[in-house]
């Protein structure tokens, strides 16, 4: 599949992060996989990006993280595991609805014919 | 590996955030990457610490983009405002490295009492400002000697944590626990910073006796919890604190990012 470049992404991490949490509990590196499989590796991303992305929607309360459980402890550091809150699934909501919006007006001009 | 905390030490050390919030990136950014160096070497990779680093993209543009994760508060309360001087200042008086014992803790002395003078004056003009007709060089010959005792008092301190070798045990290569480095540290802050505040506030007492008994009061009121309950709980939140510094510094201070 072509690749959409890194631009073209620019603010809309946040909102496909919290598609994919939507879908249930996962730490950052599961998020990255998810993303690469859902966009068939189409998704051109520098993994550090999604570390801060993670971090601020978890300042506003749209996700909520916790270490994981020391019984599934495996050598070297922890994972941690972020999971949707009510209010992120609210936000995640509102995000799609703007997004249909924006692809129903832009593609209408798009897709003109001349 | 060490090429891989390298790495992630690179891009969270500069930042300026509180240490419990950056070892959470450091532990983040290292799962994430030891992660991506298995899988490059489940996929015979030549190279897989180079791959997984790649990937994860450069320090300095990552660097930027958690800082401004930090929130605005943390940021200030991180900058360590109170050592940045402190520290600026003794570089200014030369390399403490090859200093002895006693030179060492005149200058701690000297540095603790030109940074706290300034603080002094404005008590000293509030008290003018209070009670005009308080007489100026009463003011100053009660302040001045015991501010000096004071400035003493911490310099006497500094010199018996050095000369009894207690220092030695907070390097990193003495195997003490953190928590007992961290309480050397703290007592030695608190036992120093005491004596100086201490020696300030007799001065101060004795200078405020003839303000009116309802403020001698509600000073009096406001200093004794201060000393039975705010200085043990103040003393454990530094231990604590400055363990949790230890313990950073032990695990990742030892790694040059410069390199």
């Amino acid at each position: 599949m072509k690749q959409i470049a890194r631009d073209m992404l620019r603010g809309h991490l946040e909102g496909m992060v919290l598609a994919v949490l939507a879908r249930g509990e996962a730490h950052g590196y599961e998020v990255l996989q998810r993303l690469r499989e859902e966009s068939e590796n189409a998704l051109q991303l520098k993994e550090g990006s999604l570390y801060p992305a993670l971090y601020r929607l978890e300042k506003a309360a749209y996700v909520k993280a916790r270490w994981e459980r020391e019984g599934a402890k495996r050598p070297g550091p922890r994972r941690r595991l972020y999971t949707i809150t009510s209010k992120g699934k609210r936000a995640l909501a509102t995000r799609q609805e703007e997004w249909r919006h924006f692809t129903r007006v832009v593609g209408r001009i798009l897709e003109a014919q001349p | 590996m060490n090429e891989l905390r390298l790495h992630v030490e690179r891009i969270v050390r500069p930042i300026v955030a509180s240490t419990h919030r950056k070892n959470r990136m450091r532990e983040e950014l290292l799962r994430h990457l030891t992660t991506a160096f298995d899988e490059a070497l489940e996929e015979a990779c030549a190279d897989p610490s180079r791959r997984a680093i790649e990937r994860l993209g450069g320090p300095a543009a990552l660097r930027s983009e958690l800082q401004e994760t930090v929130p605005r508060w943390e940021r200030l309360l991180s900058a360590n405002v109170i050592f940045r001087p402190l520290t600026a200042m003794e570089a200014a008086m030369g390399s403490p490295e090859d200093d002895r014992h006693l030179r060492l803790a005149t200058r701690a002395g000297l540095s603790v009492a030109a940074l706290t003078l300034p603080l002094l004056l404005l008590i000293g003009v509030g008290l003018r400002i209070h009670e005009p007709d308080k007489n100026t060089t009463e003011l100053v010959t009660t302040m001045l000697p015991i501010f000096c005792l004071a400035a003493a008092a911490f310099s006497a301190s500094t010199y018996l944590f050095r000369r009894t070798g207690a220092h030695r045990m907070t390097d990193v290569s003495c195997p003490a626990p953190a928590w007992v480095k961290a309480g050397l540290v703290s007592a030695h802050i608190i036992v120093s910073l005491s004596l100086f505040l201490g020696t300030v506030g007799v001065t101060l007492t004795s200078l405020a006796v003839n303000l009116p008994r309802l403020t001698g009061a509600l000073a009096s009121m406001a200093c004794e919890p201060l000393l039975y309950l705010i200085a043990p709980l103040g003393f454990a939140a530094l231990v604590y604190a400055m363990a949790q510094e230890r313990r950073q510094y032990e695990a990742w201070g030892h790694l040059d990012i410069d390199s």
